[in-house]
């Protein structure tokens, strides 16, 4: 029987890492899959896999909050949302605004990345890292409610207010401008732009 | 019951906010609700202004006192950056009230984002944990992205608005990176642990290696809000394009908050480390001052002249940062105020006079003396502030101030000392700065009226018009001016080092920070939420 | 009186059918659940133990695939023996006798039918669409499996403190697979339809979450079972009808017609009066009592915090609805695929197989988000009669009479009765719900586009954030669950 549950216990950390090898692939994959696919559309597709597979990545990780978030509010609202603006560009440009960099540039942007690569690799090699013993709390949901409405509770707080501004832009610059109908209050300076001829800033 | 009291603490400390939230609201949804008597938004944002900078006169204490657990830390720093921000905030509401034409039917939401923007400097001076942080300065990007792009149907301002976002948009992602390497290097977000942990000695080059990289990272997004030389693409296209008054407050107000994160971070978090950065920031410095100050010579539109100038006063300003002791950031946050104050009565010029000829070149300005005079000689005592000639000596002092503390930087760069570097550049390209700025109030009073000049009517126009709000904006920033060169020299410079002391000389007695969790432990709160990873020492 | 024969023809055909569902489910999980493992424990070797743990596992996956199929053929003759009542027709009545096996006989036919690829469609795309859309919905149902059949030990490892979250995750993603499929047709409708769909499941989603978060407010809990739990005893502590707040009236009731001694002890001593008294005389609205200066102002508080509290409630369980219909886009919010503008909107270009996996999806959609509010709203798989009622109907003897039959099943665990109980509860609640859902697909005309942005955003998004702070409040007059 013990023998038996030690292969239970080996089975599950061998599961958990073998998924997690499974999802880093999926997402490394796709997240390539992103930047080559010369349909942009469907590199918005793509990109909500890679989205789902990092989700699945926070699953492994115990962050089951943060997981359910990933996946509803990034790959499914926020992403589809993209993906619906890019079907409303015009088709025709997809394929002749994207042009490939030229060679040499291709080569140094290589280097960058592999010279990025080498720093963040060394400064945070696996053997840097250690878990800490602390037993994590399978209902982390919790904690997370606690905390955002204790002690993190401004930053929570102002989140929304960050929110509010943003709605009122985007509301803001995406409302069709009416033109204001003369005699309107909105019209009662006009704007001069060439002919100095009159003030523009007469009384009403 | 404790719970409640904390609450209670933290609420009286968050007043100023609080007003300003307030006032967001009242503007927002006043114009909804209300659309009749629109021209009292901008009464209820200086009214709520005035209130937050009132709360925050009354919240000014010399021993810092961290609430929410250490989230938001109420300081000197974090007054003093709150008050000039509410400052700036409320100038450039006044200068708005004579732009509000080129605003269209929006005016509500003009001010409610102005005062979020506002709202978020104001919260970002105090911020000493990093989520704090990143969401304050998230926030400020938003607003300003959405303030660039007001004039909707102005074809510049709505590039300003996209060339911000796109830029914006990559600093954010470099700074959380930074931030996330910070925390896992760490394994805390509170500035106070991430400090101390730092202080630690570190055990291996790697990770050596990995605390520069990442200050790689933070610094590339604190140069691109000051808009530092290698970072500064944005700015020139952000500041012709945008509306002149948030122009005005990207200028000075935004800068602030780029500022006080370079304090906090820098100065504060990686103040050990200083060696490693120093060296950087000052190539950046001088970069900024040579680039800013040459290029600007070369531009034709005023807004465009203005903005290669703040690059290169950023690189001034910091000079003062980098010799880090208590005399060199004091002379650096006085900088700051009279910068800002320099640079919104030039703005406040260009709204007046754009306003009655539509114009934004500098030769448009000739002859401006012949018809106004009064807003001619007030540009003019802001740009020959802004050149650091001594008319009243603000800005000059301002100058002195840096440069005498950059002199003190001992840190030897290929045999000649740093500070001695720093200070010969700044004054070499002080010389075309002085060009630039006094090019442009010769032409004001010298030269023959231009065409547009040429056209204004003789009647004055800024007496019970909407012209009066940015007029009264000049008028208060050449008091300022005016009082800080001449009998406020030292009350200023008071204030400005009071305002850097938390930098310089940490409280020996720690105040127990104030938390709503039970089990509130400094460094705990972390680990507990999400921690559990952290690098081994 | 036609009518009458035709519903008694529903209800013949009904029956008959949730046995086929019962049995083929049930079965499927006795064998690899229970019957298999059993077998395996006489092997005293780790390879057969390894099997047996990795067949108890499955069983909550295998259920599920075994139920959907089926429970989706007899939906779709449900939904059309229904709307034929409604409309006064008959229905299909000629497959199989009365029409029984109609549906089966279209799934063979989708099955065998040719599968199309238009031309100039994105070919990947186009087969991805129908499994996007169909996967979620089996996934989002498990932490369901585990509520409606009662925390059986079989369906625990699919239970989650994040159950309802988790559920609201995966049924977001569907979308993704209506807009990829409209997408991917190569064709205008098909496109307009996947957008709409988007539009309308972003906007309607909102109102519907917010009222399950009310109700999870309600309850302090996001663990489906957990919240199925405190509703247990009777429709008088539902969600439905206040969650909790009358349990005061419940156990006042309880001890007035309780028949054990030390209650009627109890009784006498208190008026029934007083024992409702106490039990909504709650500490914060006592507290509001005094400050007022006055004793009865604590009871009339709270009274009116149950008032409160149970008309929020009753809004949300029709936001929910509301907000559910739009987001498996029934009518009267079947814009995606409105056949008199769009043809059929994202599913335009499907044929066979494909088709048969959307149309699979789409009934399995309007089954679990009907389960959900059964488990949310009406207490999963909780009998409705109180339990002093049923003392009263003799409710004890009946599950002993029950339980002597079908011992010698329970012997060889082939049916654990709480669980048969439950399942049979939630089964007659969820298809309630369907019925209603076919009652309005029979009523109520389709909206106009912007009427249905309005009405989603303008409407329904406010009404839900003030049923929302309202039971904030209210919720702290009354005791609700209390020691739960």
């Amino acid at each position: 029987m013990e023998q038996f549950e030690m292969l239970k216990a080996l089975a599950e950390t061998n599961v958990e890492s073998f998924m997690f090898y499974i999802l880093a692939t999926i997402s490394i994959l796709l997240a390539y899959g992103v930047i080559l696919d010369r349909t942009i559309i469907r590199s918005g597709f793509i990109l909500i896999g890679v989205f789902g597979s990092i989700c699945g990545l926070f699953l492994l990780l115990q962050a089951q909050f943060l997981a359910l978030a990933q996946l509803m509010i990034y790959a499914v609202g926020i992403t589809l949302v993209v993906v619906i603006a890019l079907m409303l560009t015009n088709p025709r440009m997809e394929k002749s605004q994207l042009s490939t960099a030229a060679p040499a540039n291709q080569l140094g942007a290589f280097m960058v990345a592999v010279g990025l690569f080498m720093t963040i690799y060394l400064s945070v090699r696996p053997e840097n890292w250690t878990l800490s013993s602390e037993p994590l709390d399978m209902n982390n949901v919790q904690v997370l409610g606690r905390a955002l409405t204790t002690d993190y509770s401004l930053p929570f707080e102002f989140a929304s207010v960050l929110l509010l501004a943003a709605l009122i832009g985007a509301v803001m610059l995406a409302k069709a401008e009416k033109p204001p109908k003369p005699g309107e209050e909105d019209f009662e300076y006009s704007v001069v732009e060439d002919s100095a001829a009159e003030p523009v800033a007469s009384k009403r | 019951m404790n719970d409640l009291t904390q609450y209670a603490i933290c609420i009286k400390y968050l007043l100023p906010e609080i007003c300003l939230v307030v006032a967001i609201l009242l503007a927002a949804l006043w114009n909804l609700f209300v659309p009749k008597a629109k021209e009292w938004t901008p009464f209820f944002s200086l009214l709520g202004l005035t209130s937050a900078m009132w709360f925050l006169m009354k919240s000014w204490s010399s021993t810092a006192l961290p609430l929410f657990n250490g989230l938001f830390t109420v300081d000197q720093l974090t007054t003093s950056f709150g008050l000039l921000a509410c400052m700036v905030g409320a100038i450039c509401v006044l200068m708005t009230v004579g732009y509000e034409h080129h605003l269209g039917r929006n005016r509500g939401e003009f001010y409610a984002i102005l005062l979020t923007a506002v709202l978020s400097v104001m919260l970002l001076a105090g911020s000493t944990d990093l989520i704090m942080l990143f969401v304050s300065l998230e926030t400020l990007s938003i607003c300003c992205v959405i303030l660039a792009g007001f004039s909707k149907t102005d074809a510049r301002s709505s590039e300003a608005a996209l060339k911000y976002l796109l830029s914006t948009a990559a600093t954010t992602a470099t700074l959380l990176y930074g931030l996330s390497f910070l925390y896992g290097m760490t394994g805390s977000t509170s500035f106070q642990a991430i400090r101390e942990r730092l202080e630690m000695p570190m055990s291996s080059p790697t990770e050596m290696m990995g605390s520069v990289f990442l200050l790689v990272l933070l610094l590339s997004a604190v140069g691109f809000k000051l808009s530092l030389v290698p970072f500064h693409m944005w700015t020139p296209d952000v500041y012709e394009g945008a509306p002149t008054p948030v122009t005005a407050f990207l200028s000075i107000g935004s800068k602030a908050g780029g500022f006080v994160v370079a304090l906090r971070l820098l100065v504060d978090v990686f103040g050990k480390q200083s060696s490693d950065w120093v060296i950087v920031v000052s190539a950046l410095a001088i970069l900024s001052m040579v680039v800013g100050n040459l290029v600007a010579l070369a531009q034709k539109s005023f807004k465009r002249m203005l903005a290669y100038s703040s690059i290169a006063h950023v690189g001034y300003i910091m000079i003062g940062m980098l010799a880090v002791n208590h005399e060199g950031l004091g002379a650096m946050m006085y900088y700051v105020v009279v910068y800002g104050f320099m640079n919104l009565g030039a703005f406040a010029g260009a709204i007046l006079f754009a306003n009655e000829t539509g114009s934004d070149k500098i030769d448009d300005y000739a002859g401006l003396i012949r018809k106004r005079p009064l807003l001619a000689l007030g540009m003019s005592v802001c740009l020959l502030n802004l050149a650091g000639l001594p008319i009243p000596p603000a800005g000059f002092f301002a100058k002195l101030f840096v440069f005498w503390a950059g002199s003190s930087i001992q840190t030897p760069v290929g045999g000649i000392p740093l500070g001695a570097l720093l200070v010969a550049v700044a004054l070499a390209t002080s010389v075309p700065a002085i060009y630039y700025y006094t090019q442009v109030v010769i032409k004001m009073i010298v030269d023959k009226p231009s065409a547009k000049v040429e056209a204004l009517p003789k009647e004055k126009a800024y007496i019970d018009s909407p012209q009066e709000a940015p007029a009264l904006a000049l008028a208060m920033c050449l008091i300022v001016i005016v009082a800080t060169g001449t009998t406020a020299v030292d009350p200023v410079m008071k204030f400005s080092k009071e305002a850097v002391k938390p930098l310089i000389a940490r409280p020996s007695t720690v105040v127990p920070p104030v938390s709503l969790l039970e089990d509130a432990s400094p460094f705990g709160r972390t680990a507990e939420i999400a921690g559990n990873t952290g690098l081994t020492h | 009186m036609r009518n009458g024969a035709e519903i008694l023809k529903l209800g013949t055909l009904t029956i008959t059918w949730w046995c086929i569902i019962f049995g083929a489910v049930w079965i499927a999980c006795y064998l690899v659940g229970v019957a298999i493992p059993m077998l395996l424990s006489s092997y005293d070797s780790d390879a057969a133990r390894i099997t047996a743990e990795t067949c108890r596992a499955l069983t909550p996956i295998l259920s599920v695939l075994v139920f959907i199929p089926i429970n989706a053929m007899f939906m779709v003759l449900f939904e059309r023996r229904g709307l034929a009542i409604f409309t006064v027709r008959l229905g299909p009545n000629r497959v199989g006798p009365d029409g029984y096996l109609q549906t089966a006989a279209d799934a063979v036919k989708l099955l065998f039918k040719e599968d199309i690829t238009p031309h100039g469609a994105d070919a990947f795309m186009f087969t991805l669409a129908p499994i996007v859309f169909f996967a979620p919905s089996i996934f989002g149902a498990m932490p369901l499996l585990a509520a409606v059949t009662n925390y059986h030990e079989l369906f625990q490892i699919v239970n989650l403190p994040t159950g309802i979250f988790f559920i609201l995750a995966a049924s977001s993603v569907p979308v993704v697979g209506i807009v990829m499929g409209g997408w991917a047709s190569n064709n205008k409708y098909s496109l307009v339809g996947g957008l709409r769909s988007a539009a309308q499941a972003i906007s309607y989603e909102i109102p519907l979450v917010l009222s399950l978060v009310t109700i999870c407010l309600l309850a302090g809990s996001l663990d489906v079972v957990e919240i199925m739990k405190q509703q247990a005893g009777g429709i008088l502590n539902w969600n439905i009808l206040g969650g909790g707040a009358l349990r005061g009236l419940d156990s006042a009731l309880a001890l007035k017609f309780s028949n054990s001694a030390p209650a009627l002890q109890e009784l006498s001593a208190k008026s029934f009066d007083q024992v409702l008294k106490t039990a909504y005389s709650d500490p914060a609205a006592a507290a509001l009592g005094l400050v007022a200066g006055q004793d009865s102002m604590a009871t009339i508080a709270s009274i009116i915090a149950v008032v409160v509290l149970m008309a929020c409630v009753l809004i949300a369980a029709g936001l929910y609805m509301t907000g559910a219909c739009a987001e498996i886009n029934r009518i009267p919010f079947d814009l995606p695929e409105a056949e008199s503008e769009l043809v059929s909107g994202y599913n335009t270009e499907y044929s066979g197989i494909k088709f048969a996996i959307f149309f699979l999806a789409e009934f399995t959609n309007l089954f679990v988000v009907a389960s959900i509010f059964v488990v949310m709203f009406l207490g999963g798989g909780d009998c409705p009669v109180p339990a002093w009622l049923g003392n009263m109907l003799g409710g004890p003897q009946m599950a002993s009479a029950i339980n002597q039959v079908l011992s010698p099943l329970i012997a060889i665990k082939f049916v654990d009765p709480p669980t048969l109980f439950a399942a049979i509860w939630v089964i007659l609640k969820v298809y309630g719900i369907v019925f209603f859902a076919v009652l309005v697909r029979g009523t109520l005309p389709r909206f106009r586009i912007d009427q249905l942005m309005d009405f989603g955003w303008k409407r329904l998004i406010p009404l839900s954030l003030i049923v929302f702070v309202l039971v904030v409040f209210a919720r702290e007059f009354v005791n609700v669950h209390v020691g739960s």
